[in-house]
């Protein structure tokens, strides 16, 4: 059995990969987690910044001629959002609010009121580079002015907070995938100088005999660039398990989730394992290799 | 000064320094083409100094060198492999891969230098085993070969790629003295079909039973025989 090994051939750019592949994988997988939070998050801004609105409340005393110019005058305002040609306003009348609210409480509150207290209300939707703290106060005070109306109510945007939140975890994110990936690069260095070593007669004799450098590279970056494609693989598929997990949770997840988008990340994961092998193990062997055997050794 | 189509081997006012040490100190000297030539010296005195300068393993950084036509003192590192493939290298610790058999271990050099037809290597590599004697042994293990045999193979490596000087460091150090005389009449054969032999060697008895020319590294200079006579017995140990 120890002639069988003994007489194993040894394959020059063999080296110990287990550990680089989980290094790699690892800091793919986090970069990945990190893009999969990204177009979650752009997906849900988006949808809730369609969504920011703003209620009009008009005077109890209004006529429809005010009514209709205060729908002009919010029509022509740049801060109404558009949406396929079409003005983001929608009026609601008195009597229709009061038929949503007994709908939804189960209450007829004219039974003890005797009256309908509701107003008629407009509901505009802003356009998104209006969403900011400062300018709906302004669009407020703006709308408020008009004559006619009597409250303007909005629920301030949870854009502010989502987006800070984000901001915060994306940070986290990106300083734990760069301290892995600064592992990993050390750790293919070792690896690599390790494998060297080791093979240092074969290359010694290959360098004394005049081959060139890309025949001694050849094997370590093919191999390394086999080692960073399964890194991303592995990668992928754990991302992969961990979007079904979620979506199983949370099936809301699933309307936030772009399939062409996520196909993208698991080929960009693929393509970064590959590059961050081939730029590692080309970076540390040219290093060694330009090292004299005497010093290698 | 430029290369000498004559001439394998040209230096000029060439100094060797190792670890900030001076070696070898402005020396001249040259080496025609098919000609056989002692490297003498006590260790630590420049031989092998002189012969990694020669096959760029050691930066030339004072003076000028021509080999096989490549100018050593200003040579590229891409250009060092096609350098090497004009010499070739017999070490006595540049050993044999003990994993494969003799045809692997040639053919590994023979991929390892650009050869890729299949017929042609096997014909250079029989070419090259009956040159050294070894015709038979083409499929033998290193261990299943004595030490001289072993040294032979080394050798068979070494003229693969028809190299224009065969360098020789201490080739029969480690061999009995009449496997050393046997390894040496085939470097003097080889000589005689035309490559040029550059051999360091320790074995006084070698050098005075073969007369050639023999260059001496002493004082951390390089006595030419051709020029000046001088005692071999005080400088080879």
């Amino acid at each position: 059995m120890a002639d069988i090994k003994q007489r194993k051939k040894k394959k020059l750019g063999s080296y110990p990969f287990v550990s680089v592949i989980l290094s790699i994988c690892l800091a793919l997988f986090v970069i990945g987690l990190f893009a999969l939070l990204v177009i979650h998050t752009n997906k849900l801004t988006e949808i809730i910044k369609e969504n920011v609105e703003m209620q009009v409340y008009l005077n109890k005393d209004i006529t429809d001629n005010q009514r209709i110019q205060i729908q002009k005058t919010l029509s022509s305002r740049e801060y109404t959002s558009e949406k396929n040609g079409e003005i983001q306003i929608s009026f609601i009348s008195k009597e229709e609010a009061a038929e949503d609210f007994i709908k939804e409480t189960g209450e007829d509150f004219s039974k003890f009121i005797g009256e309908n207290p509701l107003r008629d209300a407009y509901t505009i939707k802003i356009a998104p580079e209006f969403h900011g703290e400062d300018q709906m106060k302004e669009i407020q005070a703006d709308i408020q002015s008009l004559n006619g109306v009597f409250e303007v109510v909005y629920i301030p945007s949870l854009v502010a907070s989502i987006n800070e939140n984000v901001t915060l975890i994306s940070f986290w994110l990106l300083g734990i995938a760069a301290l892995l990936m600064i592992a990993v690069v050390l750790l293919i260095n070792n690896t690599i100088k390790l494998a060297l070593f080791s093979q240092r007669f074969l290359i010694r004799s290959m360098q004394l005999v005049g081959a060139k450098r890309g025949f001694i590279q050849g094997p370590f970056l093919r191999r390394s660039v086999l080692h960073g494609l399964i890194a991303g693989l592995f990668a992928s598929g754990m991302l992969y398990l961990l979007l079904r997990l979620a979506n199983d949770r949370v099936p809301e997840l699933s309307s936030l989730q772009d399939q062409t988008m996520i196909l993208a990340i698991f080929a960009g994961l693929l393509v970064l394992g590959a590059m961050i092998g081939f730029i590692s193990t080309f970076r540390a062997i040219n290093k060694y290799l330009n090292m004299s055997l005497d010093e290698l050794y | 000064m430029s290369a000498d189509p004559d001439k394998v081997v040209s230096a000029s006012e060439v100094s060797i320094f190792q670890s900030g040490q001076t070696i070898l100190d402005n020396i001249s000297f040259s080496i025609e083409k098919g000609e056989f030539v002692f490297l003498i010296g006590r260790t630590g005195g420049g031989k092998s100094s002189l012969l990694k300068t020669i096959y760029a393993d050691l930066p030339l950084q004072m003076g000028q060198m021509y080999v096989a036509g490549h100018a050593i003192h200003s040579i590229k590192r891409k250009e060092v492999p096609i350098l090497r493939r004009k010499i070739g290298i017999v070490f006595q610790d540049f050993q044999l891969f003990p994993d494969r058999n003799v045809t692997d271990n040639l053919m590994f050099v023979m991929k390892a230098t650009g050869w890729k037809e299949k017929s042609k290597m096997k014909t250079r590599l029989t070419e090259v085993l009956i040159r050294v004697g070894l015709g038979s042994a083409a499929l033998k293990m290193p261990y299943q070969l004595s030490g001289g045999e072993q040294q032979r193979v080394v050798i068979a490596r070494a003229l693969l790629n028809e190299p224009a000087l065969l360098v020789a460091d201490e080739p029969t150090g480690n061999l009995d003295p009449e496997v050393s005389r046997g390894i040496f009449k085939l470097f003097q054969e080889i000589n005689r079909s035309g490559t040029t032999v550059l051999m360091a060697t320790h074995d006084h008895e070698l050098v005075k039973n073969n007369p050639a020319r023999i260059l001496k590294c002493e004082n951390r200079e390089l006595l030419d025989s051709a020029k000046e006579d001088f005692d071999l017995s005080t400088s080879i140990y």
